[in-house]
């Protein structure tokens, strides 16, 4: 194997040189073209939900323990649970299907690929069901700096469960099409989405912590 | 070594499975505790679910996200970010503070109306002062 570059012997090795060639996909720091820009992708959003969350702990505090809605009183804590032991799972099927499409089993990848979009499908079905039920409550975005804060942030993450989906979707179909195979450039879409899947799930588990149960 | 194998991480699956499961199910179990027995002070309560909440959160950056087995460069990348906004958020506080205060001194809520959740009572703080809305 030919290197482009000298590295340590921490780093990992250099990808192959007909590699880069044919694919342009590593820098000169090693990582791959789509990585380093999901990661910077990546950085601005958690920025962004760092933000809102920033502005929900100020209102939250700002506003004392004794006028700010119990969640448990508010919002269905238990089904929004469930919900989150689905966006779990599917994180749990996405590695799996990853791992088996770097393996070179392409069927158990389309499997652990169509799981994971319709685990995030009903995690979508869910929140929207959520919504109806609070709407009926009378829990709307312009009843109080709660119910604003709430559908901010909660709707913010949803429309980002809702893109991962389609891109899982599409990922699917190409999927059992036998689009991917074990070579990381045969695969880098899914690893890609993944990383952006895996950023989503790691967003609402902090989301329900403070939304949902503080 | 070809791109395949060195790009393969093998990660324990049903572990991270399991540690995520039980997390969340100490989280909600925890939460639904104390809302029935308030058993400890509501910050105790926010500081144990954040007890809970950061490994969850850790697990998922660690293992499912790969930081383990990035370059520095890649861990720097997700890293910076929060070190930054948190900085920003930080200084935001001082006016939670503040509008925590306005509450107390002037005995209303700001942007809360009378609204009722199911089962529950208005969170709306009462007052005396006429001129004072909810």
């Amino acid at each position: 194997m030919s290197q482009t570059a000298s590295h340590s012997h921490n780093d990992p090795p250099a990808a192959p040189e007909e590699d880069i060639i044919a694919h342009g996909t590593v820098l000169q720091t090693g990582i791959h073209n789509g990585k380093m820009a999901m990661w910077l992708f990546l950085g601005s959003e958690i920025m962004f939900f760092t933000g809102l969350i920033g502005a929900y702990i100020v209102e939250r505090f700002g506003q004392g323990v004794d006028n700010w809605p119990d969640p448990a009183q508010a919002l269905n804590v238990p089904l929004t649970a469930a919900n989150t032991f689905l966006l779990i799972c599917s994180s749990v099927t996405l590695v799996w299907g990853l791992q088996n499409i770097q393996l070179g089993n392409r069927s158990k990848g389309s499997w652990g690929l169509l799981l994971t979009t319709l685990l995030g499908a009903m995690f979508v079905g869910v929140q929207i069901y959520e919504y109806v039920e609070l709407y009926a409550t009378g829990l709307t975005p312009d009843v109080n700096i709660f119910g604003s804060c709430f559908y901010l942030m909660t709707s913010f993450h949803g429309l980002h469960v809702f893109l991962g989906v389609v891109a899982l979707a599409v990922l699917t179909v190409m999927s059992f099409k036998g689009k991917f195979g074990p070579e990381y450039h045969q695969h880098a879409a899914v690893e890609l989405v993944g990383l952006y899947w895996h950023f989503v799930d790691l967003v609402w588990i902090i989301l329900f912590a403070i939304v949902y149960l503080m | 070594m070809n791109q395949s194998a060195k790009n393969h991480h093998p990660i324990n699956i049903k572990n991270c499975f399991i540690i995520l499961l039980a997390l969340t199910a100490g989280e909600v179990a925890l939460f639904e505790i104390w809302s029935q027995t308030a058993f400890v002070p509501k910050y105790v309560m926010v500081l144990m679910l954040l007890v809970l909440t950061l490994p969850k959160a850790a697990v998922v950056m660690i293992y499912f996200m790969h930081l383990k087995f990035e370059k520095q460069f890649v861990i720097a990348l997700a890293i910076f970010p929060m070190i930054l906004v948190f900085i920003c958020v930080l200084p935001t506080l001082w006016d939670a503070v503040r509008l925590h205060n306005v509450g107390k001194s002037q005995n209303h809520v700001i942007g809360l109306k009378d609204w009722t959740p199911p089962n529950g009572h208005s969170h709306a703080r009462k007052t005396d002062d006429p001129t004072v809305s909810h």
